[in-house]
Formats: structure tokens, sequence, C-alpha cells
């Protein structure tokens, strides 16, 4: 999925307020239709992020991880959150019996464990997440594909973080 | 001889097709779950685990079975009940349109019902009698949480997972172990045999009723990628660290509200080792209630249940109820849509 033509954007988050700060930056440049990709293993923080995502969309019920569940809909925020997790699918046409897709057009979708899937076409960004050396840093690429997404991480301050690192 | 009243109970929340038939007084006259069922000598294939559009083709059958089981024909029906949330956009729509076309059809009243309120209500299914006031543990794949209920259908959510329930977080410990998804059973089993030797965490062990269990599960990562782990001391470690932390939280519920009962619901209740840890005295005098194990897991039975309690107390709900997959607890009135 990650094509290294591009240079991923790689930011270096020590803290939970360094993972609010991007997280609230990010929510303020999402639009109805984008598609955001999370990777990485088991405690990186891809869930973690996400819930302080939808706190800076305004999400006001508790995001939870929707592992067991595979997708949430979460209606409450500045737009609707699309929240889909494939860690327990198998293959494509596991996920393509979801019906994930039908709200892409309506939402903020953001995807876990997006690897286990090789359907995913740009535009969308992915976002993959990394264990630091110390207990609580974490390493985030930030690969924008197709479409507006490098111009739009620029103007929304995300090209140029250099505060966070 | 009179036939008692009987109710019909549709669930597709999630992976599980299933319909069943029960009466006013809890009884289960029928319980049919698509997993559990030779499904693939109806259909000419096996019904994937995972398939939310797999509830379209299996829909049918199931609630076909659940009457033919209980020998009951529509007529003799006093209501449609359905999970109308929280759970899978697209399973959950498959079963609420099936109930609402057999209501139009039938001309029967139609219940909206919880999944989780569902899930309380499972223990009293085939007769269990539980007294007021009570804390009720839901502890499964997609959900914990403490709720305290000073009588029946008066809920109070006392706390809920921050981010991962306790049932992902076994089944993600045991595919980190090098099991297969799911693998919760897999571990209870194992810690049978190992020591309690990682020093895992107890998240939120003292602030309040709040879970989280995100935390625990990094921590089982951070000592795999060290190296040389011992599968069944780490598979110990973990449960033993998770049980901790569900029992601390419960005895001070206990000790804070006083409840007759603690009953204790969700596919996680199944687990052998949480059954003893909770029985073994420690939450201190009340009387510790199970569902039966086929009642642990996601089934229509415990919808039918919820569903009669809520349609002699408050009637049918209105025929226009959507779908809402982020429906928690306490319930949320079912609004028609505006």
């Amino acid at each position: 999925m990650l094509t290294k033509d591009r240079k991923p954007i790689v930011k270096v988050m020590n803290s939970v307020e360094d993972t609010a700060e991007l997280a609230a930056r990010l929510a303020r440049l999402v639009e109805i239709g984008d598609i955001l990709l999370f990777t990485g293993v088991v405690g990186a923080g891809k869930t973690t992020f996400i819930q302080a995502l939808a706190k800076n969309l305004g999400v006001k019920e508790r995001v939870t991880s929707p592992t067991f569940v595979i997708h949430m809909l979460r209606e409450s925020g500045r737009i609707p959150l699309s929240h889909v997790d494939l860690y327990r699918l198998n293959n494509d046409n596991e996920v393509e019996s979801i019906g994930f897709e039908e709200y892409y057009d309506s939402a903020v979708t953001v995807i876990e464990w997006a690897d286990r899937y090789s359907g995913f076409r740009p535009p969308y960004l992915e976002l993959h997440f990394e264990y630091g050396r110390q207990e609580n840093e974490r390493i985030v690429s930030i690969d924008p594909n197709g479409g507006d997404w490098e111009e739009r991480l620029a103007k929304g301050g995300i090209g140029c973080l250099s505060d966070l690192e | 001889m009179d036939k008692k009243q009987v109710i019909l109970a549709i669930e597709s929340s999630c992976d599980e097709t299933a319909a069943a038939v029960v009466q006013d007084d809890f009884t289960v006259i029928s319980s049919v779950v698509s997993s559990q069922i030779a499904l693939h000598a109806k259909w000419g294939g096996v019904v994937p685990g995972i398939a939310s559009k797999q509830h379209v083709v299996a829909m049918n059958g199931v609630i076909g079975e659940a009457l033919e089981k209980a020998d009951v024909t529509p007529e003799e029906l006093s209501a449609v009940a359905v999970t109308v949330g929280p759970g899978l956009p697209g399973s959950l729509a498959t079963g609420i349109s099936a109930a609402k076309a057999l209501c139009l059809a039938w001309e029967k009243p139609f219940v909206a019902v919880n999944h989780l309120e569902g899930h309380l209500f499972s223990a009293e299914l085939d007769g269990a009698k539980i007294e007021f006031p009570a804390i009720y543990l839901l502890v499964s794949g997609g959900h914990c949480m403490i709720v305290y209920a000073a009588e029946r259908g008066k809920y109070k959510l006392l706390g809920t997972t921050l981010d991962d329930s306790v049932g992902e977080a076994y089944d993600k410990v045991a595919r980190e172990l090098g099991f297969e998804y799911p693998g919760g059973p897999i571990i209870d089993k194992l810690s049978l045999q190992g020591k309690d030797s990682y020093p895992l965490p107890r998240p939120m062990l003292d602030r309040g009723y709040d879970f989280s269990f995100s935390g625990l599960k990094t921590a089982v990562r951070r000592e795999i990628d060290k190296g040389n782990v011992v599968k069944e001391d780490m598979a110990t470690s973990f449960v033993v660290a998770s049980m901790d932390v569900l029992s601390t939280k419960l005895r001070k519920a206990v000790q804070e509200y006083q409840p007759r009962n603690v009953i204790v619901v969700g596919g996680v209740s199944k687990s052998p080792i949480l059954r003893s840890k909770l029985t073994d005295g420690s939450l201190g005098k009340v009387n510790v209630i199970f569902p039966g194990l086929k009642y642990s897991t996601d089934n229509a039975a415990m919808i039918g249940a919820a569903g009669w309690w809520q349609f002699k107390t408050k009637g049918p709900s209105a025929d226009n109820v959507p779908m809402m997959p982020g429906l928690s607890i306490p319930l949320a009135e079912a609004k028609p849509d505006a």
C-alpha cells in the first residue's frame, strides 16, 4: 500500500498531548468523503489516535475499538465518522461483505488494520503507527496518496509539524 | 392445553443471524443461531462467520426454523421483537427490515430492542429469578461495562471500557501469542498451566468503574517483543491481571451499592476461570448469577425476553424506529426518525 516514490511525513509523538495536537490539526482539515487508512501493530496507537480525532470532530459518544463489531457510525460530530476495523477479517471477500463503503460519500471514513484489504484505491491518507524507544513514544508516518492530500496537509500545518518534534 | 403468549425475536447485530420464540415468563420455546446449525445443508454452502451480507441469506431460514421448532404459527405471536442497535449497520439493517416486513404482513406489533439490554436479560432465560437491586457486569467481544439497576429497567451505567473490551483483549493477546482468532478460550485454558510471572499492569484499577484493556494488551506485546516469552506464563499473567481488574471493580460496586445479585453476562461470562473467580466469595455476601452457556454469546432468546418486558411496560415501538448502530446504556428512548 505504501508506495515508496513519495516520502511520508514522519512524526514522533512523545505523549498523549502530542497525539491530541496532531489529531486536532487533522480533524480541522478532514471532510466528508475522505478516507484515512490506519496501519501498525497491536498497541501502536491507532485507536488512541482515532479517539482523539473523533473528539476533535465533536463526537460526543465514547469512541472505543470496533474490532468485534467491525463498523461503527458516529453521527454526533461536525461530520459523520465511519469507523471501521478490519482486524478479525481474513480476506478481501469478507471485507467486501461488510458494507462500510456505502458510507464513503456521507462520512469521513477511518479504517484500522487497513492492510488486511488489498482493494483500497487512492485518494486516501495513510497513517502508519510504530512503537518508539520510550514506553509512551509512538512514531507515525503520514503518507498522502492522491487527491489534494499533500496541499491540505501543508495548509493544515501537518506538512511541517516541527513543533511536535 | 392453553398455549402461553409468545414473541418472535430476531437478532442480527454482528456475526450471528438468530431467531427465537420466547414465552412471556422468559421460557425459551426455541432458539436458533445460524453458526450453530447446519446451514450448509439448507443453503448449499457454508455460511461464513463474518459476513454481514450473509444475514440476508440466512434470515428467512433461521426465522422459519425457530417457528417450526416452537410449533408456533405467525397468528399465535403476540409481537415481533428485533435488535435495533448497537451493532454493525449492514447487519442490523437486515434484521430490522425482516422484522418490520413480518409485522406488516402478519399485522403484529413491532418491538425495537437494545442489544445490550438483551444481554442483561440473558440470565433470566428459562426460569432463573433475579432480585433487585442488581449489579450487571457485561463482558463480551464488543463490550465491557458495569451497570447498576435499582429495579428492573432502571439502569445506571457505572463504568465502561475506554478503549478495548476484555473479550477483544483476550482475542488479541491470543493472536500475539500465535493462536488463531478468536483465541480467548485458548488463553483461558492455557492460563491453567502457567505461572503468574510477568509484571503486567492493572489499568485504571483505582479509578472509578471505567476499564482500559488496551494498555494491558500493549504491555503483553512489549513483553513479546523482548523475545523468549513463555506462552503459558504469559497467558496466566494476562488472565490474572484481567480477572484482578474485573473482580476489583465488581467488589467495589458491591460495597457501594449493596445489590442482592451480581449478574455476569456476555460472551466472556462463559469463561470457567471468570466463573470460578467471581464465585469464590471474594465479592462479598452477594448472589452471583450467570446465564446458561448458550445464552452468554449473541442469541435471539435474550432479545425476546427484553422485548417482552419492553412490550408489556411500554407497548409497541413506533414502526418508523430507525436502526441505531451507536446505541448504549442507559437506554436512549427509541425515537422515530424526524
